[in-house]
């Protein structure tokens, strides 16, 4: 491992590699990422539709509040 | 139940008749009359300290026939309790205010001392005849009437009093100094071995009490330093200005305890290596009018999750079961502190609040209380059980800690903070109980619905492939070898996120699902529900996803979730991405699917060479054509590459092969340029060894007469390369350029031209190149002629790039397209390119991996857009098509 100064995902407090938590500092911090994931806290951000370009197509489009893939 | 303090108080007051004043002692060694033989045992007068009762208050010889039952046991911890028992009389003597000094020393024979500056025990004689110190050692004063006007001054309530620790003694020796005197009297046993003894005039008050346990009664008689030491410590903490000196003559250690802050001090000294959240410590010490009951406690939160340290005391004695105060108190932390953070609006009023145990985090904490009448819930005294010292516990901390709360609102606010978390926490750990406790059921009775299970349960063999997509997912079901390839297809959920993104997640169904299916549960690998990889239900984990931003997003996710929640999956390599292709190629009607950019130039090679055939005109006549052509392709291909390279250190491929010494087919490995100013075309020199190299410096120098010139190398700054008058750079490619220009120069009747004088200079690496060097005309003379079958149509090549660019010109022709999604291939075409062990490539997961996809998906995840878009620039291709 060439990252010895690896951070606690959570708390951002030095995580030792090798502990039985990592990489969390301690199991608390596990716990409280597990609940996020399971709360769907973690969301990775799309890419903004930048300004006007995508306006113009469709300005009068439904109020999608979810949309699914495929 | 008595502690010395009582005991002076009702000897004092107790004796009534004549004998009862102080017998005045002239001289030294003037003896007593000899104690009084054992009257009968009996409870009689036990509650009642009249002078009479006192007759029958003995039985030391209980004590030795039933230890256990005065000092909970005759193991380590009952040989101490005898030592806590001394120490508690002095300690009485200091809560009086008459002591600030104890001296504790664990001697080399085996025995023990104690020695306070308090008053000393009385002196005198009793009216049962036997001097009070006598009676005080000697006369046990078990169970509990107290007179009321001894509790203010008593601390110690180990209950059973120095005439226990008397019995259970081989020997033990008590000097009191008092009224200017020193008085001695030794035991054994339980029985005095000589009456009171007036050593003589002395200028010191005290106690000094010396005492070697009895090893007929107790399993060690070894006293263990850190054990004694501790409980000084505590009682230092506990009484703040007294000075406790420990000291043990068998190894030298000793230690100097002494608190002017008393339990603040207790509190910053457990804090001193941990991070506390606030700066003051919370402090109060309040008295309660009606009943007596003093409450003092220090308090301070550090950054840490531990719940075990806050440290109760009753009357001295720690309470290590808690009781009644203890729980007075955390009612009242957690009413205090929750009305602060709902006055302060800190929790919304929709929001759940904090509860017990969220404000126990973290919280290093004293509670000392005294009570008048102390009542404990077992013989051992761990517990306080007295009903009304919860309520006065709780009133006080109420009153004390919410004016705190309000007067240091930084204070407050980090707290409160910090239960917010926990309690955040404790939500977590109770989802992932939940389902824990679900997957059990599921284990029972089967699996996620989603899934499409294996029918092997070899996890040697077995593999689960989680699918992005519903429609992949099918195509991969269809497709599998159903023997031992499971499919979890999962959808990654899109959010839309102020209609101006589209955010991707995975939702709490799909994790389970993921838990579920890989079967060994989650956590950290420390309680027995958690993560135990014996339990994995397939060897191989294989992600697959479309090689798009949105697969690699659910990718990044997915890579994320196993390091975080599943890193021994990683660590034990069950972890892979599969590969599916990147492109498909239509050519000639059939269909081909190609994995990256290397294998589609060597599809395109390998299709453009097809039935090509290339004539070096220097030659003989004979063409190069089939796998000696392809084989030549391959190799410009690949010099291409390096042409690029070169072309960025300021040298041109073509110039550089022209180096090329034809016996030995060497190139160049060093070159040195020289940084003339204002000249565009530096010169530089090239050299095939480092000897050559030394020889030209050599020659430099001589010709410069002596005199050195400035140097720099790779190594070096930008800065230092550009004042330098010489700069020396490795050419690294030489050895893979070599064993290309060697390939090609076997082509006997082909000159080693790569780019004619007609191609542009410095061309670049681009595919698309090629267009100008078939361009005939005045230029300069071909050196070979590329011929098709089926077409009459041949080719002139001015140079070897040449060649390359005409093969490739069956790009224009394919049809390529870089693949959009996994959903594109049917079932069969995914499991050749993808799924089948004999053909896929998979990529293993490893730490190094794991831990930047959590870099990127920390940063991917992140609200600040504009880290987040700087960060997609500089990372534009890896984000893309993070390679994992």
């Amino acid at each position: 491992m060439t990252e010895l100064e690896f951070k606690c995902p959570v708390c951002k407090k030095p995580s030792p590699v090798g502990s039985p938590t990592f990489p969390f500092c301690s199991e608390p911090c596990k716990w409280v990422d597990l609940g996020r994931w399971l709360e769907g806290a973690y969301r990775i951000a799309g890419e903004d539709k930048a300004g006007g370009s995508e306006e113009g197509a469709g300005s009068a489009g439904p109020e999608d509040e979810e949309e699914a893939v495929d | 139940m008595n502690p010395l303090s009582d005991i002076i108080e009702s000897l004092k007051e107790a004796p009534k008749s004549e004998e009862e004043s102080p017998v005045a002692l002239k001289g030294g060694g003037e003896a007593f009359p000899p104690s009084a033989p054992p009257g009968a045992p009996g409870e009689e007068g036990f509650h009642d300290y009249s002078p009479d009762a006192i007759q029958v208050m003995e039985g030391l010889e209980a004590v030795r026939k039933r230890p256990d039952m005065y000092i909970g046991g005759t193991d380590a911890g009952g040989l101490h309790h005898l030592v806590f028992e001394v120490l508690d009389n002095s300690v009485d003597e200091a809560l009086a205010g008459h002591c600030d000094l104890i001296k504790v020393k664990i001697h080399d024979d085996g025995s023990l001392s104690v020695l306070d500056n308090g008053r000393g025990i009385p002196i005198g004689m009793h009216k049962t005849g036997r001097d009070s110190l006598e009676v005080v050692m000697t006369v046990l004063h078990a169970g509990g009437k107290f007179d009321h006007k001894a509790y203010k001054v008593s601390g110690g309530l180990h209950g059973v009093g120095v005439s226990v620790v008397c019995g259970l003694s081989e020997r033990i020796e008590v000097e009191v100094y008092r009224d200017g005197h020193a008085y001695r009297q030794a035991y054994e046993r339980g029985k005095p071995i000589c009456p009171v003894t007036l050593l003589g005039k002395i200028d010191k008050r005290g106690t000094y009490v010396r005492f070697k346990p009895d090893a007929t009664i107790f399993e060690t008689v070894e006293f263990k330093y850190e054990v004694v030491a501790k409980r000084c410590r505590e009682l230092a903490f506990l009484n703040k200005g007294l000075r406790i000196l420990v000291a043990d003559e068998r190894s030298g250690k000793e230690d100097n305890f002494f608190y002017e802050e008393g339990i603040i001090d207790f509190v910053r000294h457990h804090n001193a290596a941990k991070t506390p959240i606030h700066p003051d410590i919370i402090y109060f010490n309040k008295e309660d009018p009606v009943s007596g009951v003093g409450v003092e406690i220090a308090l301070q939160y550090n950054d840490d999750y531990t719940v075990d340290n806050i440290f109760t005391f009753a009357n001295n004695i720690n309470t290590i079961h808690g009781g009644t105060h203890l729980s007075g108190f955390k009612s009242a932390l957690t009413r205090s502190l929750n009305k602060y953070a709902k006055d302060k609006k800190i929790v919304k009023e929709s929001d759940p609040l904090p509860e017990g145990n969220d404000y126990l985090e973290g919280l290093v904490a004293v509670l000392s209380v005294k009570v008048p009448d102390p009542k404990f819930e077992s013989q051992t005294k761990v517990k306080l059980s007295n009903t009304e010292v919860e309520g006065i516990v709780q009133q006080i901390v109420n009153d004390a800690l919410g004016t705190h709360l309000e007067e240091n609102p930084p204070t407050a606010k980090q707290i409160v903070f910090k239960a917010i978390q926990a309690k955040a926490a404790r939500e977590a750990a109770r989802k992932a109980r939940d389902l824990i406790r679900r997957k059990s059921v599921l284990a029972s009775g089967g699996l996620p619905g989603k899934l499409a299970d294996c029918s092997s349960r070899d996890p040697y063999q077995t593999e689960l492939f989680i699918v992005e997509g519903d429609s992949a997912g099918g195509s991969a079901k269809t497709g599998r070898v159903r023997q031992f390839q499971a499919i979890l297809p999962i959808r990654g959920k899109i959010l839309n996120v102020e209609k101006t993104r589209l955010d991707k997640m995975l939702n709490h169904q799909e994790i389970q699902t993921i838990i579920s299916a890989i079967g060994a549960g989650i956590g950290a690998g420390i309680g027995e529900e958690d993560f135990d990889i014996a339990k994995l239900r397939y060897g191989k984990i294989i992600i697959m996803t479309d090689a798009d931003v949105d697969g690699s997003h659910i990718r990044t996710l997915l890579l994320t979730f196993f390091f975080r929640q599943m890193p021994k999956l990683i660590e034990e390599k069950h972890l892979f991405i599969a590969q599916p292709p990147l492109y498909r190629m239509s050519w000639k009607g059939k269909e081909r699917y190609i994995q990256d950019e290397k294998q589609l130039e060597s599809m395109v090679l390998e299709m453009g060479t097809e039935g090509a055939s290339v004539v070096p005109l220097g030659g003989d006549g004979n063409p190069i054509q089939g796998p000696a052509l392809l084989k030549l392709c391959l190799a410009l291909g690949r010099l291409e590459k390096f042409e690029a390279i070169l072309s960025r250190k300021g040298i041109s491929l073509s110039d550089y092969l022209n180096l090329r010494r034809p016996d030995s087919g060497q190139l160049p490995i060093i070159y040195v340029q020289m940084n003339t100013p204002n000249v565009e075309v530096k010169p530089k020199w090239y050299f095939y060894s480092e000897e050559e190299m030394n020889e030209f410096f050599q020659k430099l120098k001589e010709e410069k007469g002596g005199q050195e010139l400035a140097i720099a190398t790779e190594a070096e700054s930008l800065e230092r390369r550009e004042t330098a008058q010489l700069c020396i750079f490795n050419i690294h490619e030489r050895e893979m350029i070599q064993a290309l220009a060697s390939e090609v120069a076997g082509m006997k009747a082909l000159p080693l031209l790569y780019r004619g004088p007609a191609a542009p200079k410095n061309g670049g690496a681009s595919r698309a190149g090629g267009g100008t060097v078939s361009a005939g005309g005045n230029g300069p003379r071909p050196i070979a002629r590329l011929a098709r079958e089926k077409s009459d149509a041949v080719e002139e090549i001015h140079d070897l790039h040449g060649i390359l660019a005409n093969v490739r010109k069956v790009l224009e022709k394919a049809d390529i397209q870089r693949f959009k999604g996994l959903g594109e291939m049917n079932p069969d075409q995914l499991f050749s390119t993808t799924m089948n062990p004999e053909t896929r490539t998979l990529l293993e997961v490893n730490f190094k991996d794991a831990i930047k996809a959590d870099e990127y998906f920390t940063i991917l995840m992140g609200t600040d857009v504009e880290s987040r878009r700087k960060f997609i620039q500089e990372h534009a291709l890896e984000v893309k098509y993070l390679d994992i």
